[in-house]
C-alpha cells in the first residue's frame, strides 16, 4: 500500500488499523477460531453433540408415534427439542474444557476485554450449533419425507440459535464454575430461554404449515428482540462472571 | 343458582395460612440453629 | 445478635392484627359472589400473595443490579430474602389461584399467560437456590446471583409475552369464552375494601418478612465468617 503523505489521512488509516473495534474484532476471531480448530482435531464436540441429537429425534419418533399426521403438526416442536438439548450438551463441554485446561485463566490474563472471551466463546458455539442444526435438518427431512427446506424456516433457526446461545454461553460459564456444574445448565438455562423456544417453535411451525407472514412476524419480533437484549447484558455482566 | 363452593374456600385458605406458617417456622427455625452455630464457633474461637 | 428492634416488634403485632382483621373481613364481611359462591372469596388474598411475589421479584432484581455496582454483601442478603419469600408467596398464590380454578372453570389448571409465568418464575427461582447451593465463596455466589436474577428478570417479562401471543393466536381451549372473562366480576364498595385492605396487610407482611429474612441472611455471613476464620 502507497504511504499518503498527508499526515491526516496517515493518522485515519492508522486508526483503521489499530481501533478499538478492529482490534476487537480480531481478538474475538481468535478465540472462536482457536475453539473451531481445536474441535476439527478432536471432533469429540460435534460427534457427540450429533449422536445425541439424532437419538432425540429417534426416541421422539417412538415417543410421539411420529405417523404423517401428527408429523405436520409437531415437527416444529420435535426439531426445537433436539436442538435445545444438543445445545445444551454442546455449550456445557465447550465452556468445562475451558475451565479443566486452565485456558479461560489463561485468557483472562490476556490484555483484552472480558467481553472478547464472551463473544468469541458465543461464536465458536454457536457454529458448532449451526453445524448440527444444518445435519440435523436433512436427516430429518429423509426420515420423515417432509420437505425442511424453507428459507424462512433457516432464518427462524438462525434468530433462535442466537438467542439461545447468548444466554447460553454465559450461563455455561458460570455453571462449569459451579460444584454442581455437570446438571446445573440446563436447569439455569431452561427457564430463562423459554420465550426463545416458544418464539421459535411458533415460527418454525407456521412457516411449515404455511401460515400467512401476518401471523408469524410478532414471533419474529419476539425473537429479535430477545436476541438483542440478551446480547447486550451478557456483554454487559459478563465481567462478573469471569471476575477472580 | 349460586353453587356451594365452600370447601374449595376453605381449602384455599388453609393453604394460605399453613404455608404461611410453615415459612414463618422455618425463619424461627434457621434463626434457632445459626445461634446455636455461632455460640459453638465462638467457644472454638475463645478455646484458640 | 442483637434482639429485634421496637419497630420491628410493634410491626410483628401490627401484621398480625391486620391479617386478622383482613381474615374476618373475608369471611364476614364481604358480599357472597352469586356466580361462583364462597370459593371467589380467595380472591382477596390470592392476589394479594401474587402482589407480595411481584414485589419480592421487583426487589430481587433491583438488588441484583446494586450488588453488582456495589459488590457490596448487603444487596446479596436482601436479593436472597427477596426471592426466598417471592418463591413462598408464589407458590401459595399458584396453589390458590388452582384451587379456584377447579370449581370456577373446570379444571385446575390452564396454560393462561399470568398462571404459566408464576411457574416459570418459580421455576427460575428453584434455579437461583441451585445455583447458590453449588458454589462455596461467598462473594463469588453473590456476584453469580445477581446475574442470574437480573437475567431473569428481563427473561420473565419477554416469556409473560411470548405465552400471551400464544393465546391470541390460539384462542382459550377451555371453555365457551376466554378464561379471564369466564372468572371475571364486576367489585362491590364491600369487596373493593375488603381487597384494598388485604393488599395493603399483605404488602406490610412483606416488608415485615424481608425484614426478619435480612436479620437472618446477616447472622448467617457472621456465622459463615467465623467458621471460615476457626477452620484456618
Amino acid at each position: 500500500m502507497k504511504r499518503n503523505p498527508s499526515s491526516i489521512t496517515h493518522h485515519a488509516s492508522r486508526i483503521t488499523h489499530h481501533s478499538p473495534l478492529g482490534s476487537f474484532l480480531r481478538a474475538v476471531t481468535a478465540i472462536a477460531w482457536k475453539d473451531l480448530a481445536a474441535e476439527l482435531r478432536s471432533r469429540e464436540l460435534l460427534s457427540a453433540m450429533l449422536v445425541f441429537a439424532l437419538l432425540v429425534i429417534l426416541i421422539f419418533n417412538f415417543a410421539l408415534e411420529l405417523d404423517f399426521k401428527t408429523r405436520s403438526t409437531v415437527t416444529a416442536g420435535v426439531l426445537w427439542v433436539t436442538f435445545a438439548f444438543a445445545g445444551t450438551l454442546g455449550l456445557n463441554r465447550s465452556m468445562a474444557i475451558e475451565k479443566d485446561r486452565g485456558c479461560l485463566d489463561g485468557l483472562l490474563l490476556a490484555p483484552v476485554d472480558r467481553s472478547v472471551i464472551y463473544f468469541g466463546k458465543a461464536i465458536s458455539n454457536l457454529v458448532f450449533m449451526f453445524i448440527v442444526e444444518a445435519i440435523v435438518l436433512p436427516v430429518y427431512s429423509v426420515l420423515y419425507n417432509t420437505n425442511l427446506f424453507n428459507l424462512g424456516l433457516i432464518g427462524v433457526i438462525l434468530l433462535g440459535s442466537v438467542g439461545y446461545v447468548a444466554v447460553g454461553t454465559l450461563l455455561a460459564s458460570m455453571a462449569v464454575q459451579a460444584r454442581t456444574r455437570d446438571v446445573l445448565l440446563p436447569i439455569l438455562l431452561f427457564p430463562v430461554v423459554l420465550p426463545v423456544l416458544v418464539a421459535a417453535v411458533k415460527a418454525s411451525n407456521g412457516l411449515l404449515q404455511g401460515l400467512e407472514m401476518a401471523e408469524i412476524m410478532p414471533w419474529l419480533n419476539l425473537l429479535i428482540v430477545y436476541d438483542v437484549i440478551f446480547i447486550a447484558i451478557a456483554f454487559m455482566v459478563f465481567d462478573y462472571v469471569v471476575e477472580e | 343458582m349460586t353453587p356451594d363452593t365452600t370447601n374449595f374456600m376453605l381449602a384455599g385458605y388453609a393453604v394460605i395460612f399453613s404455608v404461611m406458617a410453615i415459612y414463618i417456622a422455618s425463619l424461627i427455625l434457621r434463626w434457632r440453629n445459626l445461634k446455636r452455630d455461632l455460640i459453638i464457633l465462638q467457644e472454638m474461637q475463645a478455646k484458640k | 445478635m442483637e434482639r429485634q428492634p421496637l419497630i420491628l416488634q410493634i410491626l410483628n403485632i401490627l401484621s398480625a392484627v391486620l391479617l386478622a382483621i383482613a381474615a374476618c373481613l373475608v369471611f364476614f364481611y364481604a358480599p357472597l359472589e352469586l356466580v361462583m359462591g364462597n370459593v371467589q372469596k380467595i380472591f382477596y388474598f390470592h392476589v394479594a400473595n401474587a402482589w407480595v411475589g411481584m414485589l419480592g421479584f421487583v426487589a430481587a432484581a433491583v438488588a441484583g443490579i446494586a450488588y453488582l455496582r456495589t459488590h457490596d454483601m448487603k444487596w446479596d442478603i436482601l436479593e436472597m430474602a427477596a426471592v426466598e419469600i417471592s418463591l413462598v408467596f408464589f407458590l401459595i398464590a399458584i396453589v390458590t389461584g388452582s384451587i379456584w380454578a377447579y370449581p370456577a372453570w373446570g379444571t385446575w389448571w390452564t396454560w393462561d399467560p399470568r398462571l404459566t409465568t408464576a411457574a416459570i418464575l418459580e421455576m427460575i427461582y428453584l434455579a437461583y437456590l441451585l445455583l447458590r447451593q453449588g458454589i462455596e465463596d461467598p462473594e463469588r455466589r453473590a456476584r453469580f446471583g445477581a446475574v442470574y436474577t437480573l437475567i431473569g428478570g428481563l427473561s420473565v417479562p419477554l416469556t409473560f409475552l411470548s405465552i400471551r401471543l400464544f393465546r391470541t393466536i390460539h384462542p382459550a381451549l377451555i371453555g365457551t369464552a376466554s378464561s379471564a372473562a369466564q372468572g371475571g366480576f364486576d367489585m362491590s364498595a364491600p369487596m373493593k375494601l375488603t381487597f384494598f385492605f388485604s393488599l395493603f396487610t399483605f404488602s406490610l407482611i412483606f416488608v415485615v418478612l424481608l425484614w426478619h429474612r435480612i436479620r437472618l441472611g446477616r447472622l448467617a455471613e457472621k456465622v459463615e465468617q467465623l467458621k471460615l476464620n476457626v477452620m484456618q
